[in-house]
C-alpha cells in the first residue's frame, strides 16, 4: 500500500475514535439540556405540553457558545456517520472507480448537511435574539 | 458490487465466524446505519426552524405523539448499544486488548442490558401517559 494512503487511513481511524468519544459527551449534554429537563422536570415544561421553539431558544439563550457546541456536534456526527458508511462499503471491496464516486457522494452529502445544520442553528440564534 | 452480493457476503461472514465478536460487529454496523438515518431525520425536523417558529412547532408536534415516544425507547437502546460497544472497540484499540475482545464484548452486552432496562423503566411510563391532555397538559 502507498504510504500516503496508509497514513490517511490511520488518521481516519483515529478521528473515528475521537469523534466517537466526543459524540458520547455531546449527546449526554444535548439530551440533558433539551430533552431530559423538559420531560422530567415539571418546572420547565412548556405551557402547551409540547417541546417548542420558545423552549429551545430559552434554553440556548442566544448564546454563541451553544451555536458552536451544536455545530461541532453536527460536524462530528456527520464525520462519524459518513466515515462509518465509507468503511461499510469498503468492506465489500468495490472497484477504484466506485470508491472515488462513493467518496464524492459522501463528501457532498456531508458538506450540504453541515451547511443546512449551520443555517438551522442560525435560525435559533436569530430567533433567540428576537425574544 | 451489487446489493445481493453485499447481503450474501455479510451472511457468509456470520456463517464462517458465528461467535460473539461477529454478532457485535454486525450489530454495530446495523445500529450505526440506523443512527445515521436518524441523524438525517432529526436534522430535517429541526430544519423547519428555517421557515419560522410556527413551522418548527408544527413539525415538532408530529414527532411528539405516543407512537414516537415508544420509538424513542428503541432509539435510546440503539444509541446505548452503539455507544458502549464503540467505547469497547476504542478501549480495545488504544490499550492493545484485542486478545480479550470476547471479555470486553460480554461486559459491554451486560452494561447495555442494564442501561436498556433502566431506559425502559424511565421512558415507558412517560410514553404511555404522554398524549395531548395527558400528564403534560396544564390544568
Amino acid at each position: 500500500m502507498n504510504q500516503a494512503i496508509a497514513t490517511r487511513g490511520a488518521l481516519f481511524w483515529l478521528f473515528q475514535r475521537l469523534t466517537g468519544i466526543f459524540l458520547a459527551v455531546f449527546l449526554f449534554t444535548h439530551v440533558k439540556v433539551l430533552h431530559w429537563d423538559f420531560n422530567f422536570t415539571d418546572a420547565l415544561m412548556a405551557p402547551t405540553g409540547f417541546l417548542d421553539f420558545r423552549f429551545v431558544i430559552e434554553r440556548l439563550q442566544g448564546s454563541i457558545g451553544w451555536v458552536t457546541f451544536y455545530f461541532l456536534f453536527i460536524v462530528s456526527a456527520l464525520y462519524h456517520g459518513l466515515n462509518g458508511l465509507w468503511a461499510v462499503v469498503l468492506d465489500f471491496r468495490p472497484s477504484r472507480a466506485i470508491q472515488t464516486a462513493w467518496l464524492a457522494v459522501l463528501w457532498g452529502v456531508g458538506v450540504l448537511v453541515a451547511v443546512w445544520g449551520f443555517y438551522t442553528l442560525r435560525a435559533f440564534y436569530v430567533g433567540g435574539g428576537a425574544v | 458490487m451489487n446489493i445481493l452480493k453485499v447481503f450474501r457476503g455479510t451472511a457468509e461472514e456470520v456463517k464462517l465466524n458465528p461467535n460473539i465478536g461477529t454478532f457485535s460487529w454486525l450489530l454495530h454496523r446495523i445500529t450505526g446505519l440506523l443512527l445515521l438515518l436518524y441523524l438525517f431525520a432529526h436534522l430535517w425536523v429541526l430544519g423547519s426552524a428555517n421557515s419560522g417558529a410556527g413551522s418548527f412547532d408544527e413539525r415538532l408536534r408530529l414527532v411528539q405523539s405516543p407512537l414516537f415516544h415508544f420509538l424513542e425507547i428503541g432509539l435510546i437502546i440503539v444509541v446505548f448499544y452503539h455507544m458502549v460497544n464503540g467505547l469497547a472497540i476504542t478501549i480495545m484499540d488504544f490499550f492493545d486488548l484485542s486478545r480479550k475482545h470476547k471479555v470486553l464484548v460480554t461486559v459491554s452486552v451486560a452494561i447495555i442490558a442494564v442501561l436498556a432496562i433502566v431506559a425502559i423503566g424511565v421512558m415507558l411510563p412517560r410514553a404511555l401517559h404522554h398524549a395531548p391532555g395527558g400528564v403534560h397538559a396544564v390544568s
